[in-house]
């Protein structure tokens, strides 16, 4: 089999439509003697064959792995792994802050000249990106569902559901910190403040770190600069430290 | 064609449902896998099996189903004889799998020789397996092309558009499209039929 022998265009269109069924009797009929005579059209033909079968299926194959995502998004019991990925958060928060700078900047003077910690506040801030939710046991099921809801931003219920769990684990560090940026997330800085205080008390948690910037921007929001700051110099992260210079001009 | 969700519209006919595989309705290939997914990852869990070869077996089994529906080799009456069909299959490639010389080596089992083939290939003629080795290739050389060309032919062997859907889809002419065609089936004749 020469790789090399090319077929013209006009040809390949026909094997085409011989092969979508779209030829008249005639047209069979003289393309088919054509087969018989012309042993490179053959040829031709038995690889298409080939080609659509690989085509298909690889197509297929492809789509299976979409289709297995959805098929297995459900809930996931958090592995300790996970909770040291929260740097990688940081830094993807981090890159995008610094994106929103340039873009957002800009874009503020078109609207009713908003004060200056406002302006602040809303070019920088963005929700924490919560947990990966992914498949597993029922154990820490509540957890999760509520997770997706603060994904899809049904942050009424996310609270609701993890309000619930911290009655029986007040002083648990991973509820009060999603409930806080939760309440944060959903305008209410003030309750964001009383639930990530302790969490930023908490030199062991996971979360030390993320609870003070958060409570820098509940502040901001809350237009007490003084303590917004002492937050940020605190969090003293990249973000922070942006912001930080920004409210100094 | 109709886009329904096929497995909630008990009202489909047998030939609607034959019909939107072999023409790879997204929605009905969604639905299928979704809809059967679990189940098979259950049995297969259950008997010593681990997610990682659970999703592989089911994913074998999917194409086996959707290869046989196409050449008309299994016409099924319903959703529900598709679903016993794909969960059967899987079943049984695990069973295969699990009775297998590979695995073996890991466990003893009396029956050393006992080996089911009912949907291996292992009565494959000489014709069957030359025909799997080229498609293997042709499908790996697909898989390996450039982004553009592989999508052009996933809009055309795939999706089954029209020229001119497609010729919208890429802002051209058909004529261009058309074009485009033939040069990346050009391309992808010579990357797989490259070892005959």
């Amino acid at each position: 089999m020469d790789p090399n022998s090319n077929i013209s265009q006009k040809d390949f269109e026909l094997t085409e439509r011989y092969f979508e069924g779209s030829m008249s009797e005639n047209e069979i009929t003289e393309f088919e003697d054509r087969l018989k005579k012309e042993s490179e059209l053959e040829q031709h033909l038995k690889e298409q064959r080939i080609l659509l079968h690989a085509i298909e299926e690889q197509s297929l194959k492809n789509k299976l792995d979409n289709f297995h995502e959805e098929a297995t998004s459900s809930i996931r019991i958090l592995n300790p792994q996970e909770t040291q990925n929260r740097s990688s958060f940081y830094s993807k928060l981090a890159i995008a802050a610094s994106l929103a700078i340039i873009i957002g900047v800009g874009g503020f003077f078109l609207i009713n000249q908003p004060n200056a910690t406002e302006k602040v506040f809303a070019t920088h801030f963005k929700p924490d990106p919560g947990l990966a939710t992914t498949m597993g046991t029922s154990s820490q099921y509540d957890f999760y569902e509520a997770m997706v809801d603060y994904k899809q931003e049904n942050y009424i219920k996310a609270l609701k559901k993890w309000k619930a769990l911290l009655i029986n684990n007040p002083k648990n560090d991973t509820l009060n910190y999603f409930v806080g940026v939760t309440h944060l997330a959903n305008d209410n800085e003030n309750s964001a403040i009383k639930y990530l205080i302790p969490v930023s008390q908490n030199k062991t948690s996971v979360f030390y770190k993320d609870a003070q910037l958060y409570l820098g921007f509940a502040y901001l929001k809350a237009k007490n600069i003084a303590l917004a700051k002492k937050y940020f110099t605190l969090n003293d992260t990249k973000i922070s430290q942006e912001i930080l210079t920004d409210l100094e001009n | 064609m109709q886009k329904d969700t096929f497995i909630q519209n008990k009202n489909s006919t047998q030939a609607q449902i034959i019909e939107a595989i072999k023409n790879n309705d997204e929605t009905v290939l969604h639905s299928l896998y979704v809809a059967n997914y679990r189940k098979v990852e259950l049995v297969i869990l259950k008997n010593n099996g681990s997610i990682e070869q659970a999703k592989d077996i089911f994913q074998e089994a999917y194409i086996t189903v959707w290869k046989n529906i196409k050449k008309d080799s299994f016409i099924p009456k319903n959703e529900t004889a598709i679903n016993g069909y794909l969960y059967t299959i899987a079943k049984n490639k695990w069973m295969d799998y699990l009775r297998s010389s590979e695995y073996k080596k890991k466990v003893s089992l009396t029956n050393l020789n006992q080996i089911n083939d009912s949907e291996t290939n292992d009565n494959k003629s000489q014709n069957e397996s030359d025909f799997d080795q080229k498609l293997a290739i042709a499908m790996k050389a697909f898989k390996d092309m450039g982004e553009p060309c592989k999508e052009l032919l996933t809009k055309f062997y795939f999706e089954k558009k029209s020229m001119n859907e497609i010729a919208n889809e890429l802002s051209l002419d058909s004529a261009s499209t058309r074009n485009k065609k033939y040069r990346c089936m050009k391309k992808l004749r010579e990357l797989a039929l490259k070892t005959n």
